[in-house]
C-alpha cells in the first residue's frame, strides 16, 4: 500500500489535516530493505522511525531487568516501529529485522524535528505517542523490577 | 493556588505559561495531605494524576510483611502519569506524605479532554512528561542486558530489604521531580 493511503488510514494520524498529512508524507523517505536488515538493535540508538509499507518485520528482545526473552512478534503493513529513534540517543528497546524483503517509510530525528517545529499539531501527536510508549515500557519494567526484588 | 505554583514551581509555571496555568487550574483541584496520609495504594485503581506542588512524598512497597520505602518524590514531579498514559490505571506503589504536602489533582477524564486535541497547555504537559519518562526508561535501558536466567538467583548478602536504592532505581522513582527535567 502507498504511504499516503496508509497514513490516512492510520489511527495515529487519521485526524490530521490534508496539509499535515502532505507534510508528513513529504518528510518521510521510502526505501527497500533486504531480508535480515537490522532496523533496530536492542540497547543501541536507532537511525529512524519506520512505517511498514510491504513485508514483515520480526521483533525480538529480552527483558532488560531479568533477561527473559520477549514473545517474538511480527509487524506488518501499516505498523509503526522504532519510535524511540525520535529521542536523542535513546537506546532501542527491541531488535527489529526484515523477515524477507521489506518496503518501509522512514523518518529520522532531524526530519522529525523540522516537522515538529513547523507543524505543532503533528509534533504533539508524535509526543503523545512517545509518552504512551514510554509509560507502557516503564510500567512493564517496574513490574519486572518489583517481581525480581521481592522474589 | 496560582501564586503557590508560581512560587514553588517557577520553571513549571514558565513552561506552561500564564494562560496555560490558568487553564490547568480550571480543570484541576488542590489536595492537601498531612504527614502519614496516604495518596495511593499499590495495585489499586487510580482516577487522577497529580502534580506535587510542595512537600515530599515517599513511595513504598510491601515486602515480607514490611513496608519498604523505595524512593522520595519532591516538588515538581508528576505522580500517576505512567498509570494514565500506559492505560494501566492502577498505582504502582503506595505513596504516602512525608510532611505537609500540596498537590494539584487532575482527573483522568480532564487529562484526556485536555490532551485530546492540540493546545499549548497539552503540548507543554505532554512534552514535560516525555522528558521525565525518557529519563526513567533510559535508566533501565542503559543497563547491560542480563543473560537469560538459568537458575534462581541466590540471595545477596544483606538481602534486598536493605537495598532501597537499587529497588528505587528499578521502580524508576525519582528523588525529586526537578532533578530530571
Amino acid at each position: 500500500m502507498e504511504l499516503l493511503q496508509l497514513i490516512k488510514m492510520s489511527a495515529n494520524f487519521g485526524a490530521f489535516s490534508e496539509t499535515e498529512v502532505a507534510a508528513l508524507v513529504e518528510a518521510m523517505m521510502v526505501s527497500e530493505f533486504a531480508h535480515g536488515h537490522a532496523f533496530t538493535r536492542q540497547g543501541m540508538p536507532a537511525a529512524a522511525l519506520y512505517l511498514v509499507l510491504e513485508g514483515a518485520v520480526a521483533v525480538t528482545g529480552r527483558d532488560i531487568v531479568n533477561g527473559a526473552a520477549y514473545e517474538p512478534a511480527v509487524l506488518r503493513e501499516g505498523e509503526l516501529f522504532s519510535v524511540y529513534a525520535l529521542l536523542d540517543d535513546m537506546p532501542s528497546d527491541v531488535d527489529c529485522s526484515a523477515s524477507g524483503p521489506v518496503r518501509a517509510a522512514w523518518l529520522d530525528r532531524e526530519r522529525w524535528q523540522t516537522l515538529d517545529a513547523r507543524y505543532p499539531e503533528l509534533g504533539f501527536q508524535f509526543q503523545f505517542m512517545l509518552a504512551s510508549k514510554l509509560a507502557r515500557d516503564l510500567q512493564r519494567l517496574n513490574e519486572s523490577a518489583t517481581t525480581a526484588s521481592t522474589r | 493556588m496560582l501564586v503557590e505554583i508560581q512560587e514553588q514551581l517557577p520553571a513549571f509555571a514558565r513552561q506552561v505559561g500564564q494562560e496555560g496555568l490558568a487553564r490547568l487550574l480550571e480543570v484541576s483541584s488542590r489536595v492537601g495531605l498531612h504527614a502519614g496520609d496516604r495518596l495511593l495504594r499499590r495495585g489499586q485503581p487510580t482516577d487522577s494524576l497529580y502534580l506535587l506542588v510542595a512537600g515530599t512524598l515517599a513511595a513504598q512497597v510491601q515486602h515480607a510483611q514490611r513496608t519498604v520505602e523505595v524512593g522520595r518524590i519532591g516538588a515538581g514531579a508528576w505522580i500517576g502519569e505512567v498509570s494514565v498514559l500506559s492505560g494501566q490505571m492502577t498505582a504502582s506503589a503506595d505513596v504516602v506524605a512525608v510532611d505537609e504536602v500540596v498537590l494539584l489533582r487532575l482527573r483522568h477524564q480532564a487529562f484526556f479532554e485536555l490532551t485530546g486535541h492540540f493546545n499549548p497547555l497539552a503540548d507543554a504537559l505532554v512534552r514535560m512528561m516525555v522528558v521525565t519518562l525518557t529519563a526513567r526508561v533510559r535508566g533501565f535501558a542503559l543497563r547491560e542486558i542480563p543473560a537469560p536466567p538459568v537458575a534462581p538467583p541466590a540471595a545477596r548478602a544483606g538481602g534486598v530489604l536493605g537495598d532501597y536504592g537499587w529497588l528505587g532505581r528499578r521502580l524508576g522513582l525519582r528523588r525529586t521531580g526537578q532533578e530530571e527535567v
